[in-house]
């Protein structure tokens, strides 16, 4: 069986955010994620979490002004102070609500530097990051996105993750890897899983195209389950999806696949 | 409703080559696609053809190298003249057999040459290759193949088979989209077909990983088969697949599509 955790900044948008913590309960999750908490205070979430029985499993570094369109601020060289200042918010959530996974939100190349000087930025910032979270339990995520909905965010592939995160060279930082995103760019999922089985650290999922629900677009998430069912993986699958039509509906596909841990 | 035809090298290998012609009409299929018919004579096949009412939709042009048994002859700049030999063999066979496409083969780089050199060798046989087909009213397909598989095969995505298409710029080139090599190295199935569907002359498909039938892999087909239904697809979908068990057995996804389609 699998752990499905319901991705609180996509799925249940019926709802205000705090509200969704009980929604996602009731739906049978055990574990939920979101982008940022940072908006919240620590213990009005750990509320949430322990009155629903939930546990967090993910969410990500401050990422600059998400809704402005930036998506991560960890490759650019002059923006390092504010990085280690989101990296040490972070781990202060992470800390105090028990999470285990934190996301890089790597950025969008503006053009102003090189490649090399962007991943040299990336791997140092990671470097560091990594260093705070050494007395802990928490693992350090970097994620490719697609450059259909993020046109030059820097790190697209899998093949990148992996350079960074041989860079780097750490056990507490390792992939991050996206069905949706790698589905538009590159394809052959399950092999890419099955190659890069020990650097994965938590999967998402959504369908393409549209990003919506298992099952309404290429990908037979059904057999997708099946091997990840079958293999050795432990971690967390995030429902990181918009729902077709709303968020009860679109849940469907878990019932029916019938594959998450109760 | 797509079309679907049977590929004969793969499937129906429980039985002699020249008898899976019967098997693929036994089976339901209206047509077939082989892509080396060539030991077969022409006459043969058209018995089968008109016995068990079949479409011979494709063939592969004959591109193996005698000197070194690798199928790259339209890569090699030291020998277009054999190519267009091969070239004389395949059309006569896919004329006489009426098929609407051949696939023209590239291959594996060919050591000892320059990259510039053989991609130049490439577009001069393929745009003969086009214009000779295009005489008979027979589609020049060109089909990109994965790398996992076939390490070195020079054309690898659906991009670097537009670029090529684009420097053979005959209105005779098309993409052959092979559902399977495309997953393996580029997934985004759906926005590509929709965006290449004018310059795609042929589709293929098996599941991921394992080339098996579809519904055994990472591949939703019921998705893409309707997709290829709504933008008005209307050419054949050759079942290019290993089956994962008997032929037969192997076709329970199919039943659904066969029977509709000759209900029609």
């Amino acid at each position: 069986m699998l752990n499905f955790c319901a991705n609180l900044s996509m799925l249940f948008n019926e709802v205000k955010f705090i509200d969704k913590f009980k929604l996602a309960s009731e739906n049978g999750f055990k574990g939920i994620e979101y982008l940022f908490p940072y908006d919240y205070s620590k213990s009005d979430i750990k509320d949430q979490l322990s009155d629903n029985n939930l546990s967090q499993i993910l969410f990500d570094f401050p990422a600059g002004n998400f809704a402005e369109g930036e998506r991560g601020i960890a490759i650019f060289p002059e923006r390092k102070n504010e990085f280690r200042e989101g990296v040490h918010k972070a781990i202060e959530y992470a800390t105090f609500l028990n999470c285990e996974r934190l996301t890089v939100l790597v950025g969008i190349a503006d053009g102003k530097y090189t490649t090399e000087q962007y991943n040299e930025t990336l791997i140092e910032n990671l470097l560091y990051a990594a260093d705070q979270v050494k007395n802990t339990n928490i693992t350090i995520l970097v994620e490719a996105l697609n450059t259909i909905d993020a046109p030059n965010y820097f790190v697209s592939s899998t093949s990148h993750c992996k350079e960074i995160i041989k860079a780097v060279n750490l056990q507490s930082v390792k992939i991050q890897y996206d069905i949706y995103h790698m589905q538009i760019m590159e394809g052959d999922i399950i092999r890419t899983f099955e190659n890069n089985f020990d650097k994965i650290g938590h999967i998402q999922i959504a369908d393409n195209p549209g990003r919506n629900e298992p099952g309404t677009g290429e990908l037979n998430y059904k057999k997708i389950f099946e091997y990840l069912n079958n293999s050795d993986y432990a971690g967390w699958i995030g429902c990181e999806y918009a729902p077709k039509n709303n968020t009860l509906e679109s849940l469907k596909w878990i019932r029916e696949y019938g594959v998450m841990n109760a | 409703m797509p079309k679907f035809e049977s590929n004969l090298m793969y499937m129906f290998n429980e039985f002699d080559l020249i008898d899976r012609y019967e098997q693929a009409s036994l089976s339901g299929f209206s047509g077939v696609e082989l892509q080396s018919p060539y030991s077969i004579t022409i006459d043969n096949i058209l018995d089968k053809l008109d016995k068990f009412n079949l479409k011979h939709i494709i063939i592969n042009l004959p591109v193996i190298d005698p000197d070194t048994g690798i199928g790259n002859l339209a890569l090699r700049p030291d020998k277009k003249d054999l190519f267009l030999e091969r070239l004389d063999l395949g059309t006569k066979y896919a004329k006489a057999l009426g098929c609407i496409g051949i696939n023209t083969g590239i291959g594996v780089y060919p050591s000892g040459f320059e990259n510039d050199e053989v991609y130049q060798t490439l577009i001069e046989n393929q745009k003969i290759a086009s214009e000779t087909l295009s005489k008979c009213g027979i589609k020049a397909l060109i089909e990109p193949i994965n790398t996992v598989d076939q390490p070195d095969f020079y054309i690898n995505t659906s991009a670097q088979a537009v670029d090529l298409i684009n420097q053979i710029d005959h209105p005779n080139a098309f993409l052959l989209y092979d559902v399977y090599h495309m997953q393996i190295m580029e997934g985004n199935l759906s926005r590509n077909i929709k965006k290449l569907i004018d310059k795609i002359g042929h589709i293929q498909i098996a599941d991921n990983p394992g080339r098996y039938e579809p519904g055994t892999g990472e591949i939703n087909y019921p998705y893409i088969f309707s997709l290829l239904d709504e933008i008005g697809y209307k050419g054949w979908v050759g079942c290019e697949y290993k089956p994962s068990t008997t032929t037969i057995d192997s076709l329970g996804w199919i039943q659904e599509y066969l029977n509709n389609y000759n209900e029609e």
